[in-house]
């Protein structure tokens, strides 16, 4: 057990505890080694040899968070994992922030075997976080966002999301994960932490876009009431390593979960999104569409299950993961798994993985488009099916900002 | 639609039929598993030095591996290794040189299988080796495959009378060190199938292996190796059954295949080993590694199986695509009834240019069953316009059994294509309303949609097997198909 040991004394010797920190049992979790069947394409043996440090302070500036939370009325503002009450404004009846260290907890708590080793750590060393507690027939349409930055190197912005949605509300919550500039080597770890009320809908649109030598590890849970409604938006791109864990626990009936990711990946990005949907109860829909793009050397990965209790006939469940290699260096991932145990279902995935297409790229070249123009002409039709589901106008802006982006 | 229901009750509870035991005198080694085993297992086969060795190096690697637990979705009971006989072989066993001379009650427990050695040898030509329990038994044909230079005889023989293509063959493709249980079966194996093909030789008939565990407490560990030299070809069927008891028997085989440039090995599988009873007692542990390669170019390696029988089922016929323009092909009707476990599929493994594999996988699963498809499709860098398509389809009879599907795609190249889609459903109501008003009754109507939904996989077999394995599935299926 010694060597299991090492790395976490290493990873974890430079983070200071909050008040939960004391009490975590170390002995439990461990690093998921290539023996891990859940982390198979993804290591983490780089991320633990660092000894990031949550208590830096923080230095942005205001026309950094202005420049970021354009088109937004509302915004909340974190950095290096720490609230920036002047740098934020939204309506404080619905939204509260709160110190990790005073009283915010996991609600409802994983239970020990969902937690893994990076649930724990944001357990431990979660500086602030969001409580959001939407009451019910509420409507928030244009998105609130949550700004979360690291600012400083080898900074750790540890960070704990609850969002509870009230019955019939129907709420849109954006969040943006990026460095400042000089900012190298940084740590995001977030869990998120859903309950969507009968009736109620979530959206959640998620901009991952740090510097390249920092690293995302998300881990969010959802819980889907009677007819009630998750949607998610990922657009990931650059980090050293990127990881996004989403359960959606559907528990009453009519309840819909749609999970949407966008990667554009670029010289040595990892980007790994990793799913499960479980259906535990009857008449209840799932989508999955993840697209992903790789270029030079960097991996995408795409790991989903669906997963459907015996008594939950009549799901529908699809999954569909899609990947475009540019290169030769560059590797794709995908492993869609499907875990049924009801007969009365309607399941299937489908996945592909290939090249741009050689004729359309004829067709544009024939007619006086360049091969770059026309490269990126296709790969904005490939994640167009993603784009075409997402309904705030700000979000799609900064989607398409950001592909456009991919190709500079 | 209450008919349709006790019609799948009834499909789901039918009995094993070829469960019975050949009342024949064995030789048995002591239980337990140990060098002594081995070196006695060796000499009882007279094998020369070097086998010996090779089989020793495999059990102390052996000794250092775990079973694998983690990753397969499989629930079994532990297994002890030293509770098993790891050789038996049916009394007398004298040298047999046509199948006159075979032991009588074999050759009846042989026609009670409906595998009549002597019809087939007269009326359908395959030439058939038999493995029971640990032994090869009976191979036929093999004067007349002979005069075309065709070797076809059992592992034991071909390893004194051929040692130099076991030596240069043997391990290969799948080494000893690939994984706990070919190195088990490295170290104790003690017959099996070998076949080699000579260059631009056409077999002209169908090989056929047929296992048979018959000993209680034993484990069948055999090898097969089959050689396709440049431009020939071979179909290989293999069947397998076992007699029930309640205890739980270990099968760890290893299956070789290798073509050269333009030869082709279609490799047919049917295998009904013993799955329990209903409440899952007993049954056959079937751990089998089976791999082929493609190392010349423009060849093909084609897996077919009906898999129906053990108790728990796990196995990866793969294709290594080595050579240029080779193709790999793997088509699996996979059945599960009553408490039985299937984690298998295939693996295709993309390393020369314009290789092209595809997938077709046909899971049912019945009863109280879990039935699951894993499968790896990986695009090495060098593959240049790799081409793969898989389909794994998953239908489910009843409420209480589990359909999954675990794929692995895994792409480095920018000009592969992969293309994978499941889906896992019920028999719909539609179809079997469609089928009742033109007067086709529930249960005809369930066998002809099943049927159907093999028939891609099905039609993939010689004619031979394709009646066999219909009858299989309607035996598996009760009388449902067929």
């Amino acid at each position: 057990m010694a060597n299991t040991i090492e790395p976490k004394k290493q990873f974890l010797s430079n983070l200071s505890p909050n008040k939960k920190g004391d009490t975590v049992n170390w002995n439990n979790v461990d690093f998921p080694t290539s023996k891990t069947e859940k982390w198979k394409y993804t290591r983490v043996g780089k991320l633990t040899k660092n000894a990031f440090d949550n208590t830096l302070s923080e230095n942005i500036t205001k026309e950094f968070v202005t420049e970021h939370t354009k088109g937004y009325s509302q915004y909340i503002t974190f950095d290096n994992g720490k609230f920036q009450s002047a740098l934020s404004s939204f309506k404080r009846d619905a939204i509260q922030v709160v110190s990790t260290t005073a009283n915010l907890e996991l609600t409802p708590a994983m239970t020990s075997e969902e937690k893994d080793i990076f649930s724990t750590v944001n357990e431990a060393f979660s500086t602030d976080g969001l409580q959001v507690n939407i009451a019910k027939n509420k409507e928030i349409k244009s998105p609130v966002l949550i700004l979360n930055i690291i600012s400083a190197n080898n900074a750790a912005a540890i960070l704990q999301n609850n969002i509870n949605v009230g019955q019939g509300s129907s709420v849109n919550f954006a969040f943006k994960t990026l460095n400042t500039n000089n900012s190298d080597n940084g740590h995001f770890n977030v869990v998120n932490l859903f309950n969507v009320g009968e009736n109620a809908q979530l959206n959640s649109f998620n901009l991952q876009t740090p510097n390249t030598s920092s690293s995302i590890i998300e881990t969010t849970q959802v819980n889907l009431e009677r007819s009630s409604t998750y949607s998610s938006y990922y657009y990931s791109t650059d980090g050293s390593l990127i990881r996004n864990n989403i359960t959606a626990k559907i528990n009453g009936e009519g309840a819909e979960a749609n999970l949407y990711g966008l990667t554009l990946a670029k010289d040595k990005a990892h980007i790994d999104h990793s799913t499960l949907i479980d259906h535990r109860v009857p008449n209840c829909e799932s989508n999955e569409m993840y697209k992903t793009v790789v270029d030079d050397k960097s991996v995408g990965v795409f790991n989903g299950k669906v997963f459907v209790r015996p008594d939950a006939q009549k799901t529908n469940a699809f999954q569909s993961s899609q990947a475009i290699v540019l290169n030769d260096d560059a590797n794709v991932y995908a492993k869609p798994e499907l875990e049924i145990y009801a007969d009365d279902v309607k399941c299937s995935h489908g996945s592909t993985t290939g090249q741009l297409d050689e004729e359309a790229k004829f067709y544009l070249k024939s007619r006086g488009i360049g091969e770059d123009a026309a490269n990126k002409m296709l790969i904005k039709a490939f994640a167009a099916e993603i784009m075409e589901n997402i309904k705030p106008q700000v979000i799609v802006d900064q989607f398409e900002a950001q592909i456009e982006k991919y190709f500079q | 639609m209450s008919n349709q229901d006790e019609i799948l009750e009834e499909i789901t509870s039918k009995e094993y039929e070829y469960g019975f035991v050949t009342e024949i005198d064995s030789d048995k080694a002591p239980k337990g598993l140990n060098e002594d085993i081995i070196k006695l297992i060796s000499s009882k086969k007279n094998e020369p030095e070097w086998l010996l060795e090779y089989r020793l190096k495999a059990f102390a690697h052996w000794k250092t591996m775990e079973e694998p637990r983690e990753w397969a979705q499989l629930n079994y009971a532990e297994i002890d290794f030293q509770d098993v006989h790891y050789y038996a072989a049916p009394q007398p066993k004298k040298k047999v040189d046509s199948l006159d001379e075979v032991d009588p009650t074999l050759l009846e427990m042989y026609n009670k299988l409906g595998i009549s050695v002597d019809e087939q040898k007269r009326l359908q030509g395959i030439a058939v080796d038999i493995v029971m329990d640990s032994v090869s038994v009976a191979t036929t044909f093999k004067e007349k495959l002979g005069e075309l230079g065709i070797i076809f005889c059992s592992f034991g023989e071909a390893v004194q009378e051929h040692p130099e293509l076991i030596k240069k063959y043997m391990g290969s493709v799948v080494p000893y060190t690939d994984n706990f249980y070919a190195a088990l079966n490295a170290a104790v194996f003690t017959d099996g199938s070998f076949c080699y093909i000579p260059k631009g030789v056409r077999c002209p008939m169908e090989l056929s292996t047929y296992f048979r565990i018959n000993e209680a407490n034993t484990g069948q560990f055999e090898r097969t190796l089959v050689v396709a030299d440049k431009g020939s070809y071979c179909s290989y069927l293999e069947g397998c059954t076992a007699p029930m008891r309640d205890e739980n028997q270990l099968h760890a085989a290893v299956v070789e295949l290798i073509t050269m440039d333009d030869a082709e090995i279609k490799y047919s599988t049917i295998q009904n080993w013993y799955p329990g009873d209903k409440n899952g007692k007993g049954g056959i542990y079937n751990f089998v590694t089976k791999r082929g390669l493609c190392g010349g170019n423009n060849s093909k390696i084609s897996w077919t199986q009906v898999e129906t029988g053990s108790a728990v089922t796990w196995k990866y016929p793969s294709c290594i695509l080595k050579g240029d323009n080779s193709i790999g092909e793997f088509y699996s009707v996979a059945v599960t009834n009553n408490m039985q476990q299937a984690d298998t599929g295939t693996k295709m493994l993309h390393i020369g240019k314009n290789t092209r594999s595809t997938i077709i996988s046909k899971g049912i699963s019945a009863g109280k069953s879990q039935n699951s498809y894993r499968g790896l499709v990986k695009v090495n860098k060098t593959a240049t316009n790799a081409r793969n398509f898989s389909q794994c389809d998953s239908l489910l009879l009843g409420d209480k059994c589990g359909a999954h599907t675990f794929p692995y795609i895994e792409a480095s190249n920018t000009t592969a294509k992969i293309e994978h889609e499941a889906t896992t459903s019920k028999i719909g109501e539609d179809q079997i309303f469609y089928c009742n008003q033109r007067g086709i009754d529930t249960e005809k109507a369930i066998s002809l949609i099943v049927n159907g939904y093999a028939k891609d996989v099905l039609n993939k077999l010689p004619m031979e097997f394709a009646v066999e394995a219909q009858k299989l599935l309607a035996i598996s299926l009760e009388g449902s198909v067929g």
